[in-house]
């Protein structure tokens, strides 16, 4: 029954080295997730400065040995505060994006596999929730909801299933149809059995693609809510929160906008490549699809 | 046959738009606290006594159920009455059309923006596909999706209007008070439509007209320049169309970087004003334009291009 | 009505409805800026400052204008916050209660009336019938033509002092909203309400003639984007920038800063009606948190003087040998642990418009969590914080203290006084009030301000200074930036209040 997989089984990790060979820009974008990933994980303990203390009487001081990328209006260092910034824009960025995931995948796997009026209610719900610029959205949740990193994650969450549950009810439907599920509904496996054994993996890649698509999207929408004052609040370390305050001295001390600017940059480029990279891989058709927030 | 689409799909509509009032007018139900008294100590800056509370509930038809204020609130939006400022006498809707013209040109202007940059970039993506121009223009567009476009708006202004001298900070105006945030804003959205024109393109270089052409004798410039582009364009211009929703998630931030007095600036300060009826009033706004414009373009792509199957009935 | 003007007394500039009409405004001044933009001609004055007309304006449907290039009213405040003639040349009053002041000769209003004792009559009282202010108490009245008496409830003598308020600004009676007549030396040429402002010389101005032909207002919140404008070049002056930038600014040959003493005290505010701020040791942990000194230096690159008490000491009455407390965060955390603080989250309200408001918040925020108290710093929208810290739940709120006329013994009652401004609307409904600590206060204040007690003042200072109603920062300066080719700026030490027609161009 499972010989029809669509992938062979044998030397997945061959094919993605090969891949990374053709597609340099894949690999180039795995380097750039790999090196955050390390940052996040050893850099606390590396960076010397606690990113929280205050040294007044060092306050806006340029780049220097002690301080590779300066020190900021209340004298914190920038450097400590970009990596630790680093750890709260990606955690943001994988808490959203894994509550999407889950969300959008139950949802589409029920509306694709259950089908009926249960499908249109679910659909309808996702149209709803489509209907609204999802920043525009995120942005008067978290701002009812008052300004903190809990809030704009909840808003984030809200705005951003609907995306997952679309492609997963696309992929199931596709699914449903072949063989494999009917002959399985014949030998009259349980319904949860068949959404789990055979419908699961199916939709795996899409959201897998959309995932690490949007787990850059995630880090600039929460940096922009952040900058507008929507997120993160003092003290803590927070690239868009950053920007704002740095932006008052972007004449004087052009290191306080700069460095975390390129952070996310480096970021959000990183995921899209190997977003991109992931896609061509697994499904190399499925171009020029857009991507939501 | 289409206009059993048509009917279909203006039904949808209408129940989406429906769903976005109900959202929309619970929004401040999402708030702590009884919405009576949060207006109500809005507007007399001091808590209420319980007395001022139940008179202005009696006034405002807050004591009846929630259902029947949605009516009377939906009633009012419907003959274009979306309330007053809190902290401004002025009505919902005139404080919006004021705001209303310094997004409009904005998100006109960074669509532009973005286009002027997708279209080359996706041109020479598709022409040399695989070669290294191909992922030199990917990679360039990938840049201004991956950039934060308030970042980029500091950046743009520190060198062109302080540096160089030569474009206006902040404000609204002329066409050079566009220029830098439009640039700011269609980076952001270059990338997906570069993505776009190089798919669109390959697609129709594939086809067998261009073959044909190519076999007439005409030069490679000329099937690329007038016979492919033209074809690939139609899908293009309707995604971008598409997009003119989802601009406006990026002109809040831009609006307040530029110092913009625009519909997203109105709605960020509504927001820390905690003025209700203008967060309301914007979010509706945004939110019909959004799906009316997702509407028409569904619309106009099923004109132009007849494969597409009807409705989403693939049930 | 009340309330309403108390809140336009808040904190020295007004705009409680500023907000979203400010939001609307530059597109008309937009496309002016291009016309006129580049360099000072010596033909146009473009000024970005942040408390805009259209708002203050709008806030009074245009009847109004504050302190402006257009308006102007009956006494000016000079650099010793003593009240100095303008359309006023002279006043007098014999039991302090009926009030006469002689008009200056030859004064024209924009529409070419003569400035006479009749017409400002008709226009107090049409004022205050319309609005219902107690501005003029009891009546106005116009004794011959260029004498005009009011009669106030009760003995005032420092009325004359308290016309400085901007909405004592003198207008004629046919002033509209769409077009308001006054004396200042530029006229309005278009004004939209929400729109920013333009306005052409005066030629029949009393004064010397104004040194540009037109003056242009630009409204501009963010200090930061005031100062990008000066730098680019599209604004000859802002108001406002920020003491970090004040060396930077400097550094550039063409650009220029000034700066004025402002009577507004930059403090951290307690709620004495609240917990924990109502409890005596937390207050006074408070005050054992920063070193003033320190903090100007090392924050304010120390451009401002330390404050110790709410009134700057050039004052004469201000109160000297007040108490001192040193930085001492264990004798902080000892306090905090006395107090019946419990753990709960304090809100520290910041206006997001007060320079350097983050990062002083920032400063409290991380100094009371080493003594134990968790604090959540809450940047507020102006009007939002207006609201918040009239409210019962505020706790602490960093801002300033500051009055709108010449009266600086009013600052004392506005702040500490149980009908004062502050805590007036609380005390009068609950009972309670804001900063007020009670009658003998409030006893000290009045002998103060009626029997002309300065010792009482002094008294009243030590009180509020040994209870902490506050945590006072430093005595506030405005810094003004400026192209090198433009002189003659002065900022009053009230609201704003400014001579615009002296500002003109170099040669």
């Amino acid at each position: 029954m499972s010989t029809t997989r669509p992938q062979s089984s044998t030397g997945i990790g061959e094919r993605i080295r090969l891949e990374f060979r053709r597609n340099r820009l894949a690999a180039i974008g795995a380097g750039m997730v790999g090196v955050l990933g390390l940052v996040v994980v050893f850099g606390p303990t590396i960076v010397p400065h606690d990113p929280m203390e205050h040294a007044h009487a060092n306050r806006l001081q340029g780049p220097s040995l002690e301080h590779p990328l300066g020190t900021d209006e209340l004298g914190r260092d920038v450097l400590a505060r970009l990596v630790y910034g680093a750890r709260v824009s990606l955690g943001i960025a994988i808490l959203v994006t894994a509550i999407r995931v889950v969300l959008g995948t139950v949802v589409g796997l029920v509306a694709g596999y259950v089908g009926g009026i249960v499908d249109e209610l679910l659909m309808r719900l996702v149209d709803i929730q489509l209907a609204f610029p999802g920043l525009i959205l995120a942005l008067v949740i978290a701002g009812i909801l008052g300004p903190s990193l809990r809030n704009l994650m909840i808003a984030l969450a809200v705005v951003g299933w609907s995306t997952y549950a679309r492609v997963v009810r696309g992929s199931v439907l596709s699914v449903k149809e072949r063989d494999y599920v009917t002959a399985a509904q014949l030998v009259a496996m349980s319904r949860r059995r068949i959404a789990i054994r055979h419908l699961l993996p199916s939709v795996i890649h899409p959201v897998m693609v959309l995932a690490t698509l949007n787990l850059g999207t995630v880090v600039l929408a929460t940096a922009g809510l952040s900058f507008i004052g929507l997120g993160a609040q003092p003290p803590t370390p927070e690239w868009g929160t950053m920007i704002d305050s740095g932006s008052n001295y972007i004449l004087d001390a052009w290191w306080l906008v700069t460095a975390p600017g390129v952070a996310i940059m480096f970021t959000v480029m990183g995921f899209n490549l190997l977003g991109d990279g992931i896609r061509d891989f697994l499904d190399p058709k499925q171009q020029g699809r857009l991507e939501e927030i | 046959m289409f206009a059993r689409y048509l009917v279909s799909r203006v039904a949808s509509v209408i129940g989406v738009l429906f769903a976005v009032s109900v959202i929309t007018y619970g929004l401040i139900h999402l708030t702590p606290g009884d919405p009576a008294e949060t207006i109500l100590t809005q507007q007399l800056e001091q808590p209420p006594t319980p007395q001022q509370v139940e008179e202005f509930r009696a006034e405002q038809g807050l004591d009846e159920p929630v259902y029947i204020q949605y009516v009377h609130w939906l009633g009012d939006v419907l003959q274009g009455d979306l309330g007053v400022s809190y902290y401004n006498d002025r009505s919902v809707s005139a404080l919006m059309i004021e705001a209303l013209p310094a997004t409009v040109e904005l998100a006109v202007a960074g669509m532009l923006v973005s286009l002027a940059i997708a279209l080359p970039a996706g041109v020479l993506s598709a022409v040399y596909q695989n070669t290294r121009i191909d992922r030199i223009s990917q990679i360039v567009a990938l840049l201004g999706v991956s950039v934060p476009n308030f970042w980029l708006g500091f950046m743009l202004i520190l060198v062109f209007s302080i540096y160089l001298g030569v474009l206006p900070v902040s404000g609204v105006g002329g066409l050079d008070h566009l220029i830098l945030p439009a640039i700011a804003l269609g980076t952001g959205m270059a990338a997906v439509v570069t993505r776009l024109v190089r798919t669109s393109m390959l697609e129709v270089m594939e086809a067998e007209y261009i073959d044909t052409a190519r076999s007439a004798g005409l030069s490679e410039r000329i099937v690329i320049w007038k016979h492919t582009l033209r074809n690939a364009l139609i899908p293009v211009v309707t995604v971008v169309g598409l997009q003119f929703g989802r601009v406006l998630n990026g002109t809040v931030v831009i609006e307040i970087v530029f110092d913009r007095p625009g519909l997203g600036a109105l709605l960020v300060e509504a927001i820390f004003a905690r003025d209700y009826p203008v967060v309301q009033g914007v979010v509706l706004l945004t939110a019909v334009v959004f799906v009316v414009s997702n509407f028409c373009v569904d619309l106009l792509y099923k004109r132009l291009d007849p494969r597409v199957t009807l409705g989403e009935q693939a049930q | 009505m009340g309330t309403n003007l108390h809140r336009l007394e808040r904190d020295g500039t007004v705009s409680r409805r500023r907000l979203l009409g400010g939001i609307v405004s530059a597109s008309i001044a937009g496309v002016a800026g291009c016309l006129t933009s580049d360099t000072a001609d010596g033909s146009t004055l473009r000024i970005a400052k942040a408390d805009p007309l259209n708002n203050e304006y709008q806030f009074f449907d245009g009847v109004i204008l504050p302190h402006s290039p257009v308006a102007e009213t009956l006494v000016y405040v000079d650099n010793e916050v003593q009240a100095e003639p303008w359309l006023a040349t002279d006043w007098e009053s014999s039991d302090a209660r009926t009030w006469e002041f002689t008009l200056r000769e030859g004064v024209q209003f924009h529409n070419g009336d003569e400035l006479t004792a009749e017409l400002l009559e008709e226009y107090f009282l049409a004022y205050e019938a319309e609005r219902g202010l107690e501005v003029v108490d009891r009546g106005v009245q116009a004794v011959d033509d260029m004498v005009l008496q009011f009669e106030l409830a009760e003995p005032n003598p420092k009325f004359p002092e308290e016309t400085a308020r901007h909405w004592m600004s003198v207008l004629h009676p046919d002033s509209t909203e769409e077009e308001v007549i006054a004396t200042g030396p530029y006229q309005i040429e278009e004004h939209e309400i929400g729109s920013d402002f333009e306005a052409v010389r005066f030629d029949e101005y009393w004064g010397d003639q104004p040194g540009f032909e037109r003056l242009e207002l630009r409204d501009i919140q963010d200090d930061r984007t005031r100062r990008f404008e000066l730098e680019a070049g599209n604004v000859d002056v802002a108001v406002e920038v920020s003491p970090d930038h004040v060396s930077a600014i400097e550094d550039d040959p063409e650009l220029r800063v000034e700066s004025f003493e402002q009577m507004r005290t930059f403090a951290l505010w307690t709620n004495i009606y609240n917990s924990p701020t109502d409890d005596p040791d937390f207050r006074l942990a408070l005050q054992h948190l920063i070193d003033q000194e320190t903090f100007v230096e090392e924050l304010l690159e120390d451009r401002y003087l330390p404050a110790r008490g709410t009134i700057p000491p050039y004052v004469s009455w201000a109160a000297e040998d007040l108490p001192e407390y040193e930085h001492d965060m264990d004798r902080a955390r000892e306090l905090v642990e006395q107090s019946s603080y419990d753990g709960e989250t304090v809100t520290i309200a910041v206006a997001n418009r007060t320079i350097n408001g983050d990062t002083f918040a920032e400063v409290f925020r991380d100094r009371l969590a080493d003594v134990g108290v968790d604090t959540e710093v809450r940047m507020m929208e102006w009007s939002a914080y207006l609201d918040f810290t009239g409210s019962p739940e505020n706790q602490l709120e960093l801002g300033g203290a500051s009055i709108l006329d010449a009266n600086v013994k009013g600052l004392l009652k506005r702040q500490y006084h149980s009908e004062g401004l502050l805590n007036l609307d609380l005390y009068r409904s609950e009972g309670t009030g804001m900063h007020n600590p009670g009658e003998a206060v409030d006893a000290l204040i009045d002998a103060g301000i009626h029997d002309d007690d300065t010792d009482a003042l002094r008294e009243a200072q030590h009180r509020v200074r040994e209870m902490t109603i506050g945590v006072p920062l430093f005595h506030d300066r405005i810094f003004v930036a400026m192209h090198e080719d433009v002189t003659g700026v002065e900022i009053a030490p009230v609201s704003n209040q400014a001579h615009w027609g002296n500002v003109a161009p170099t040669e």
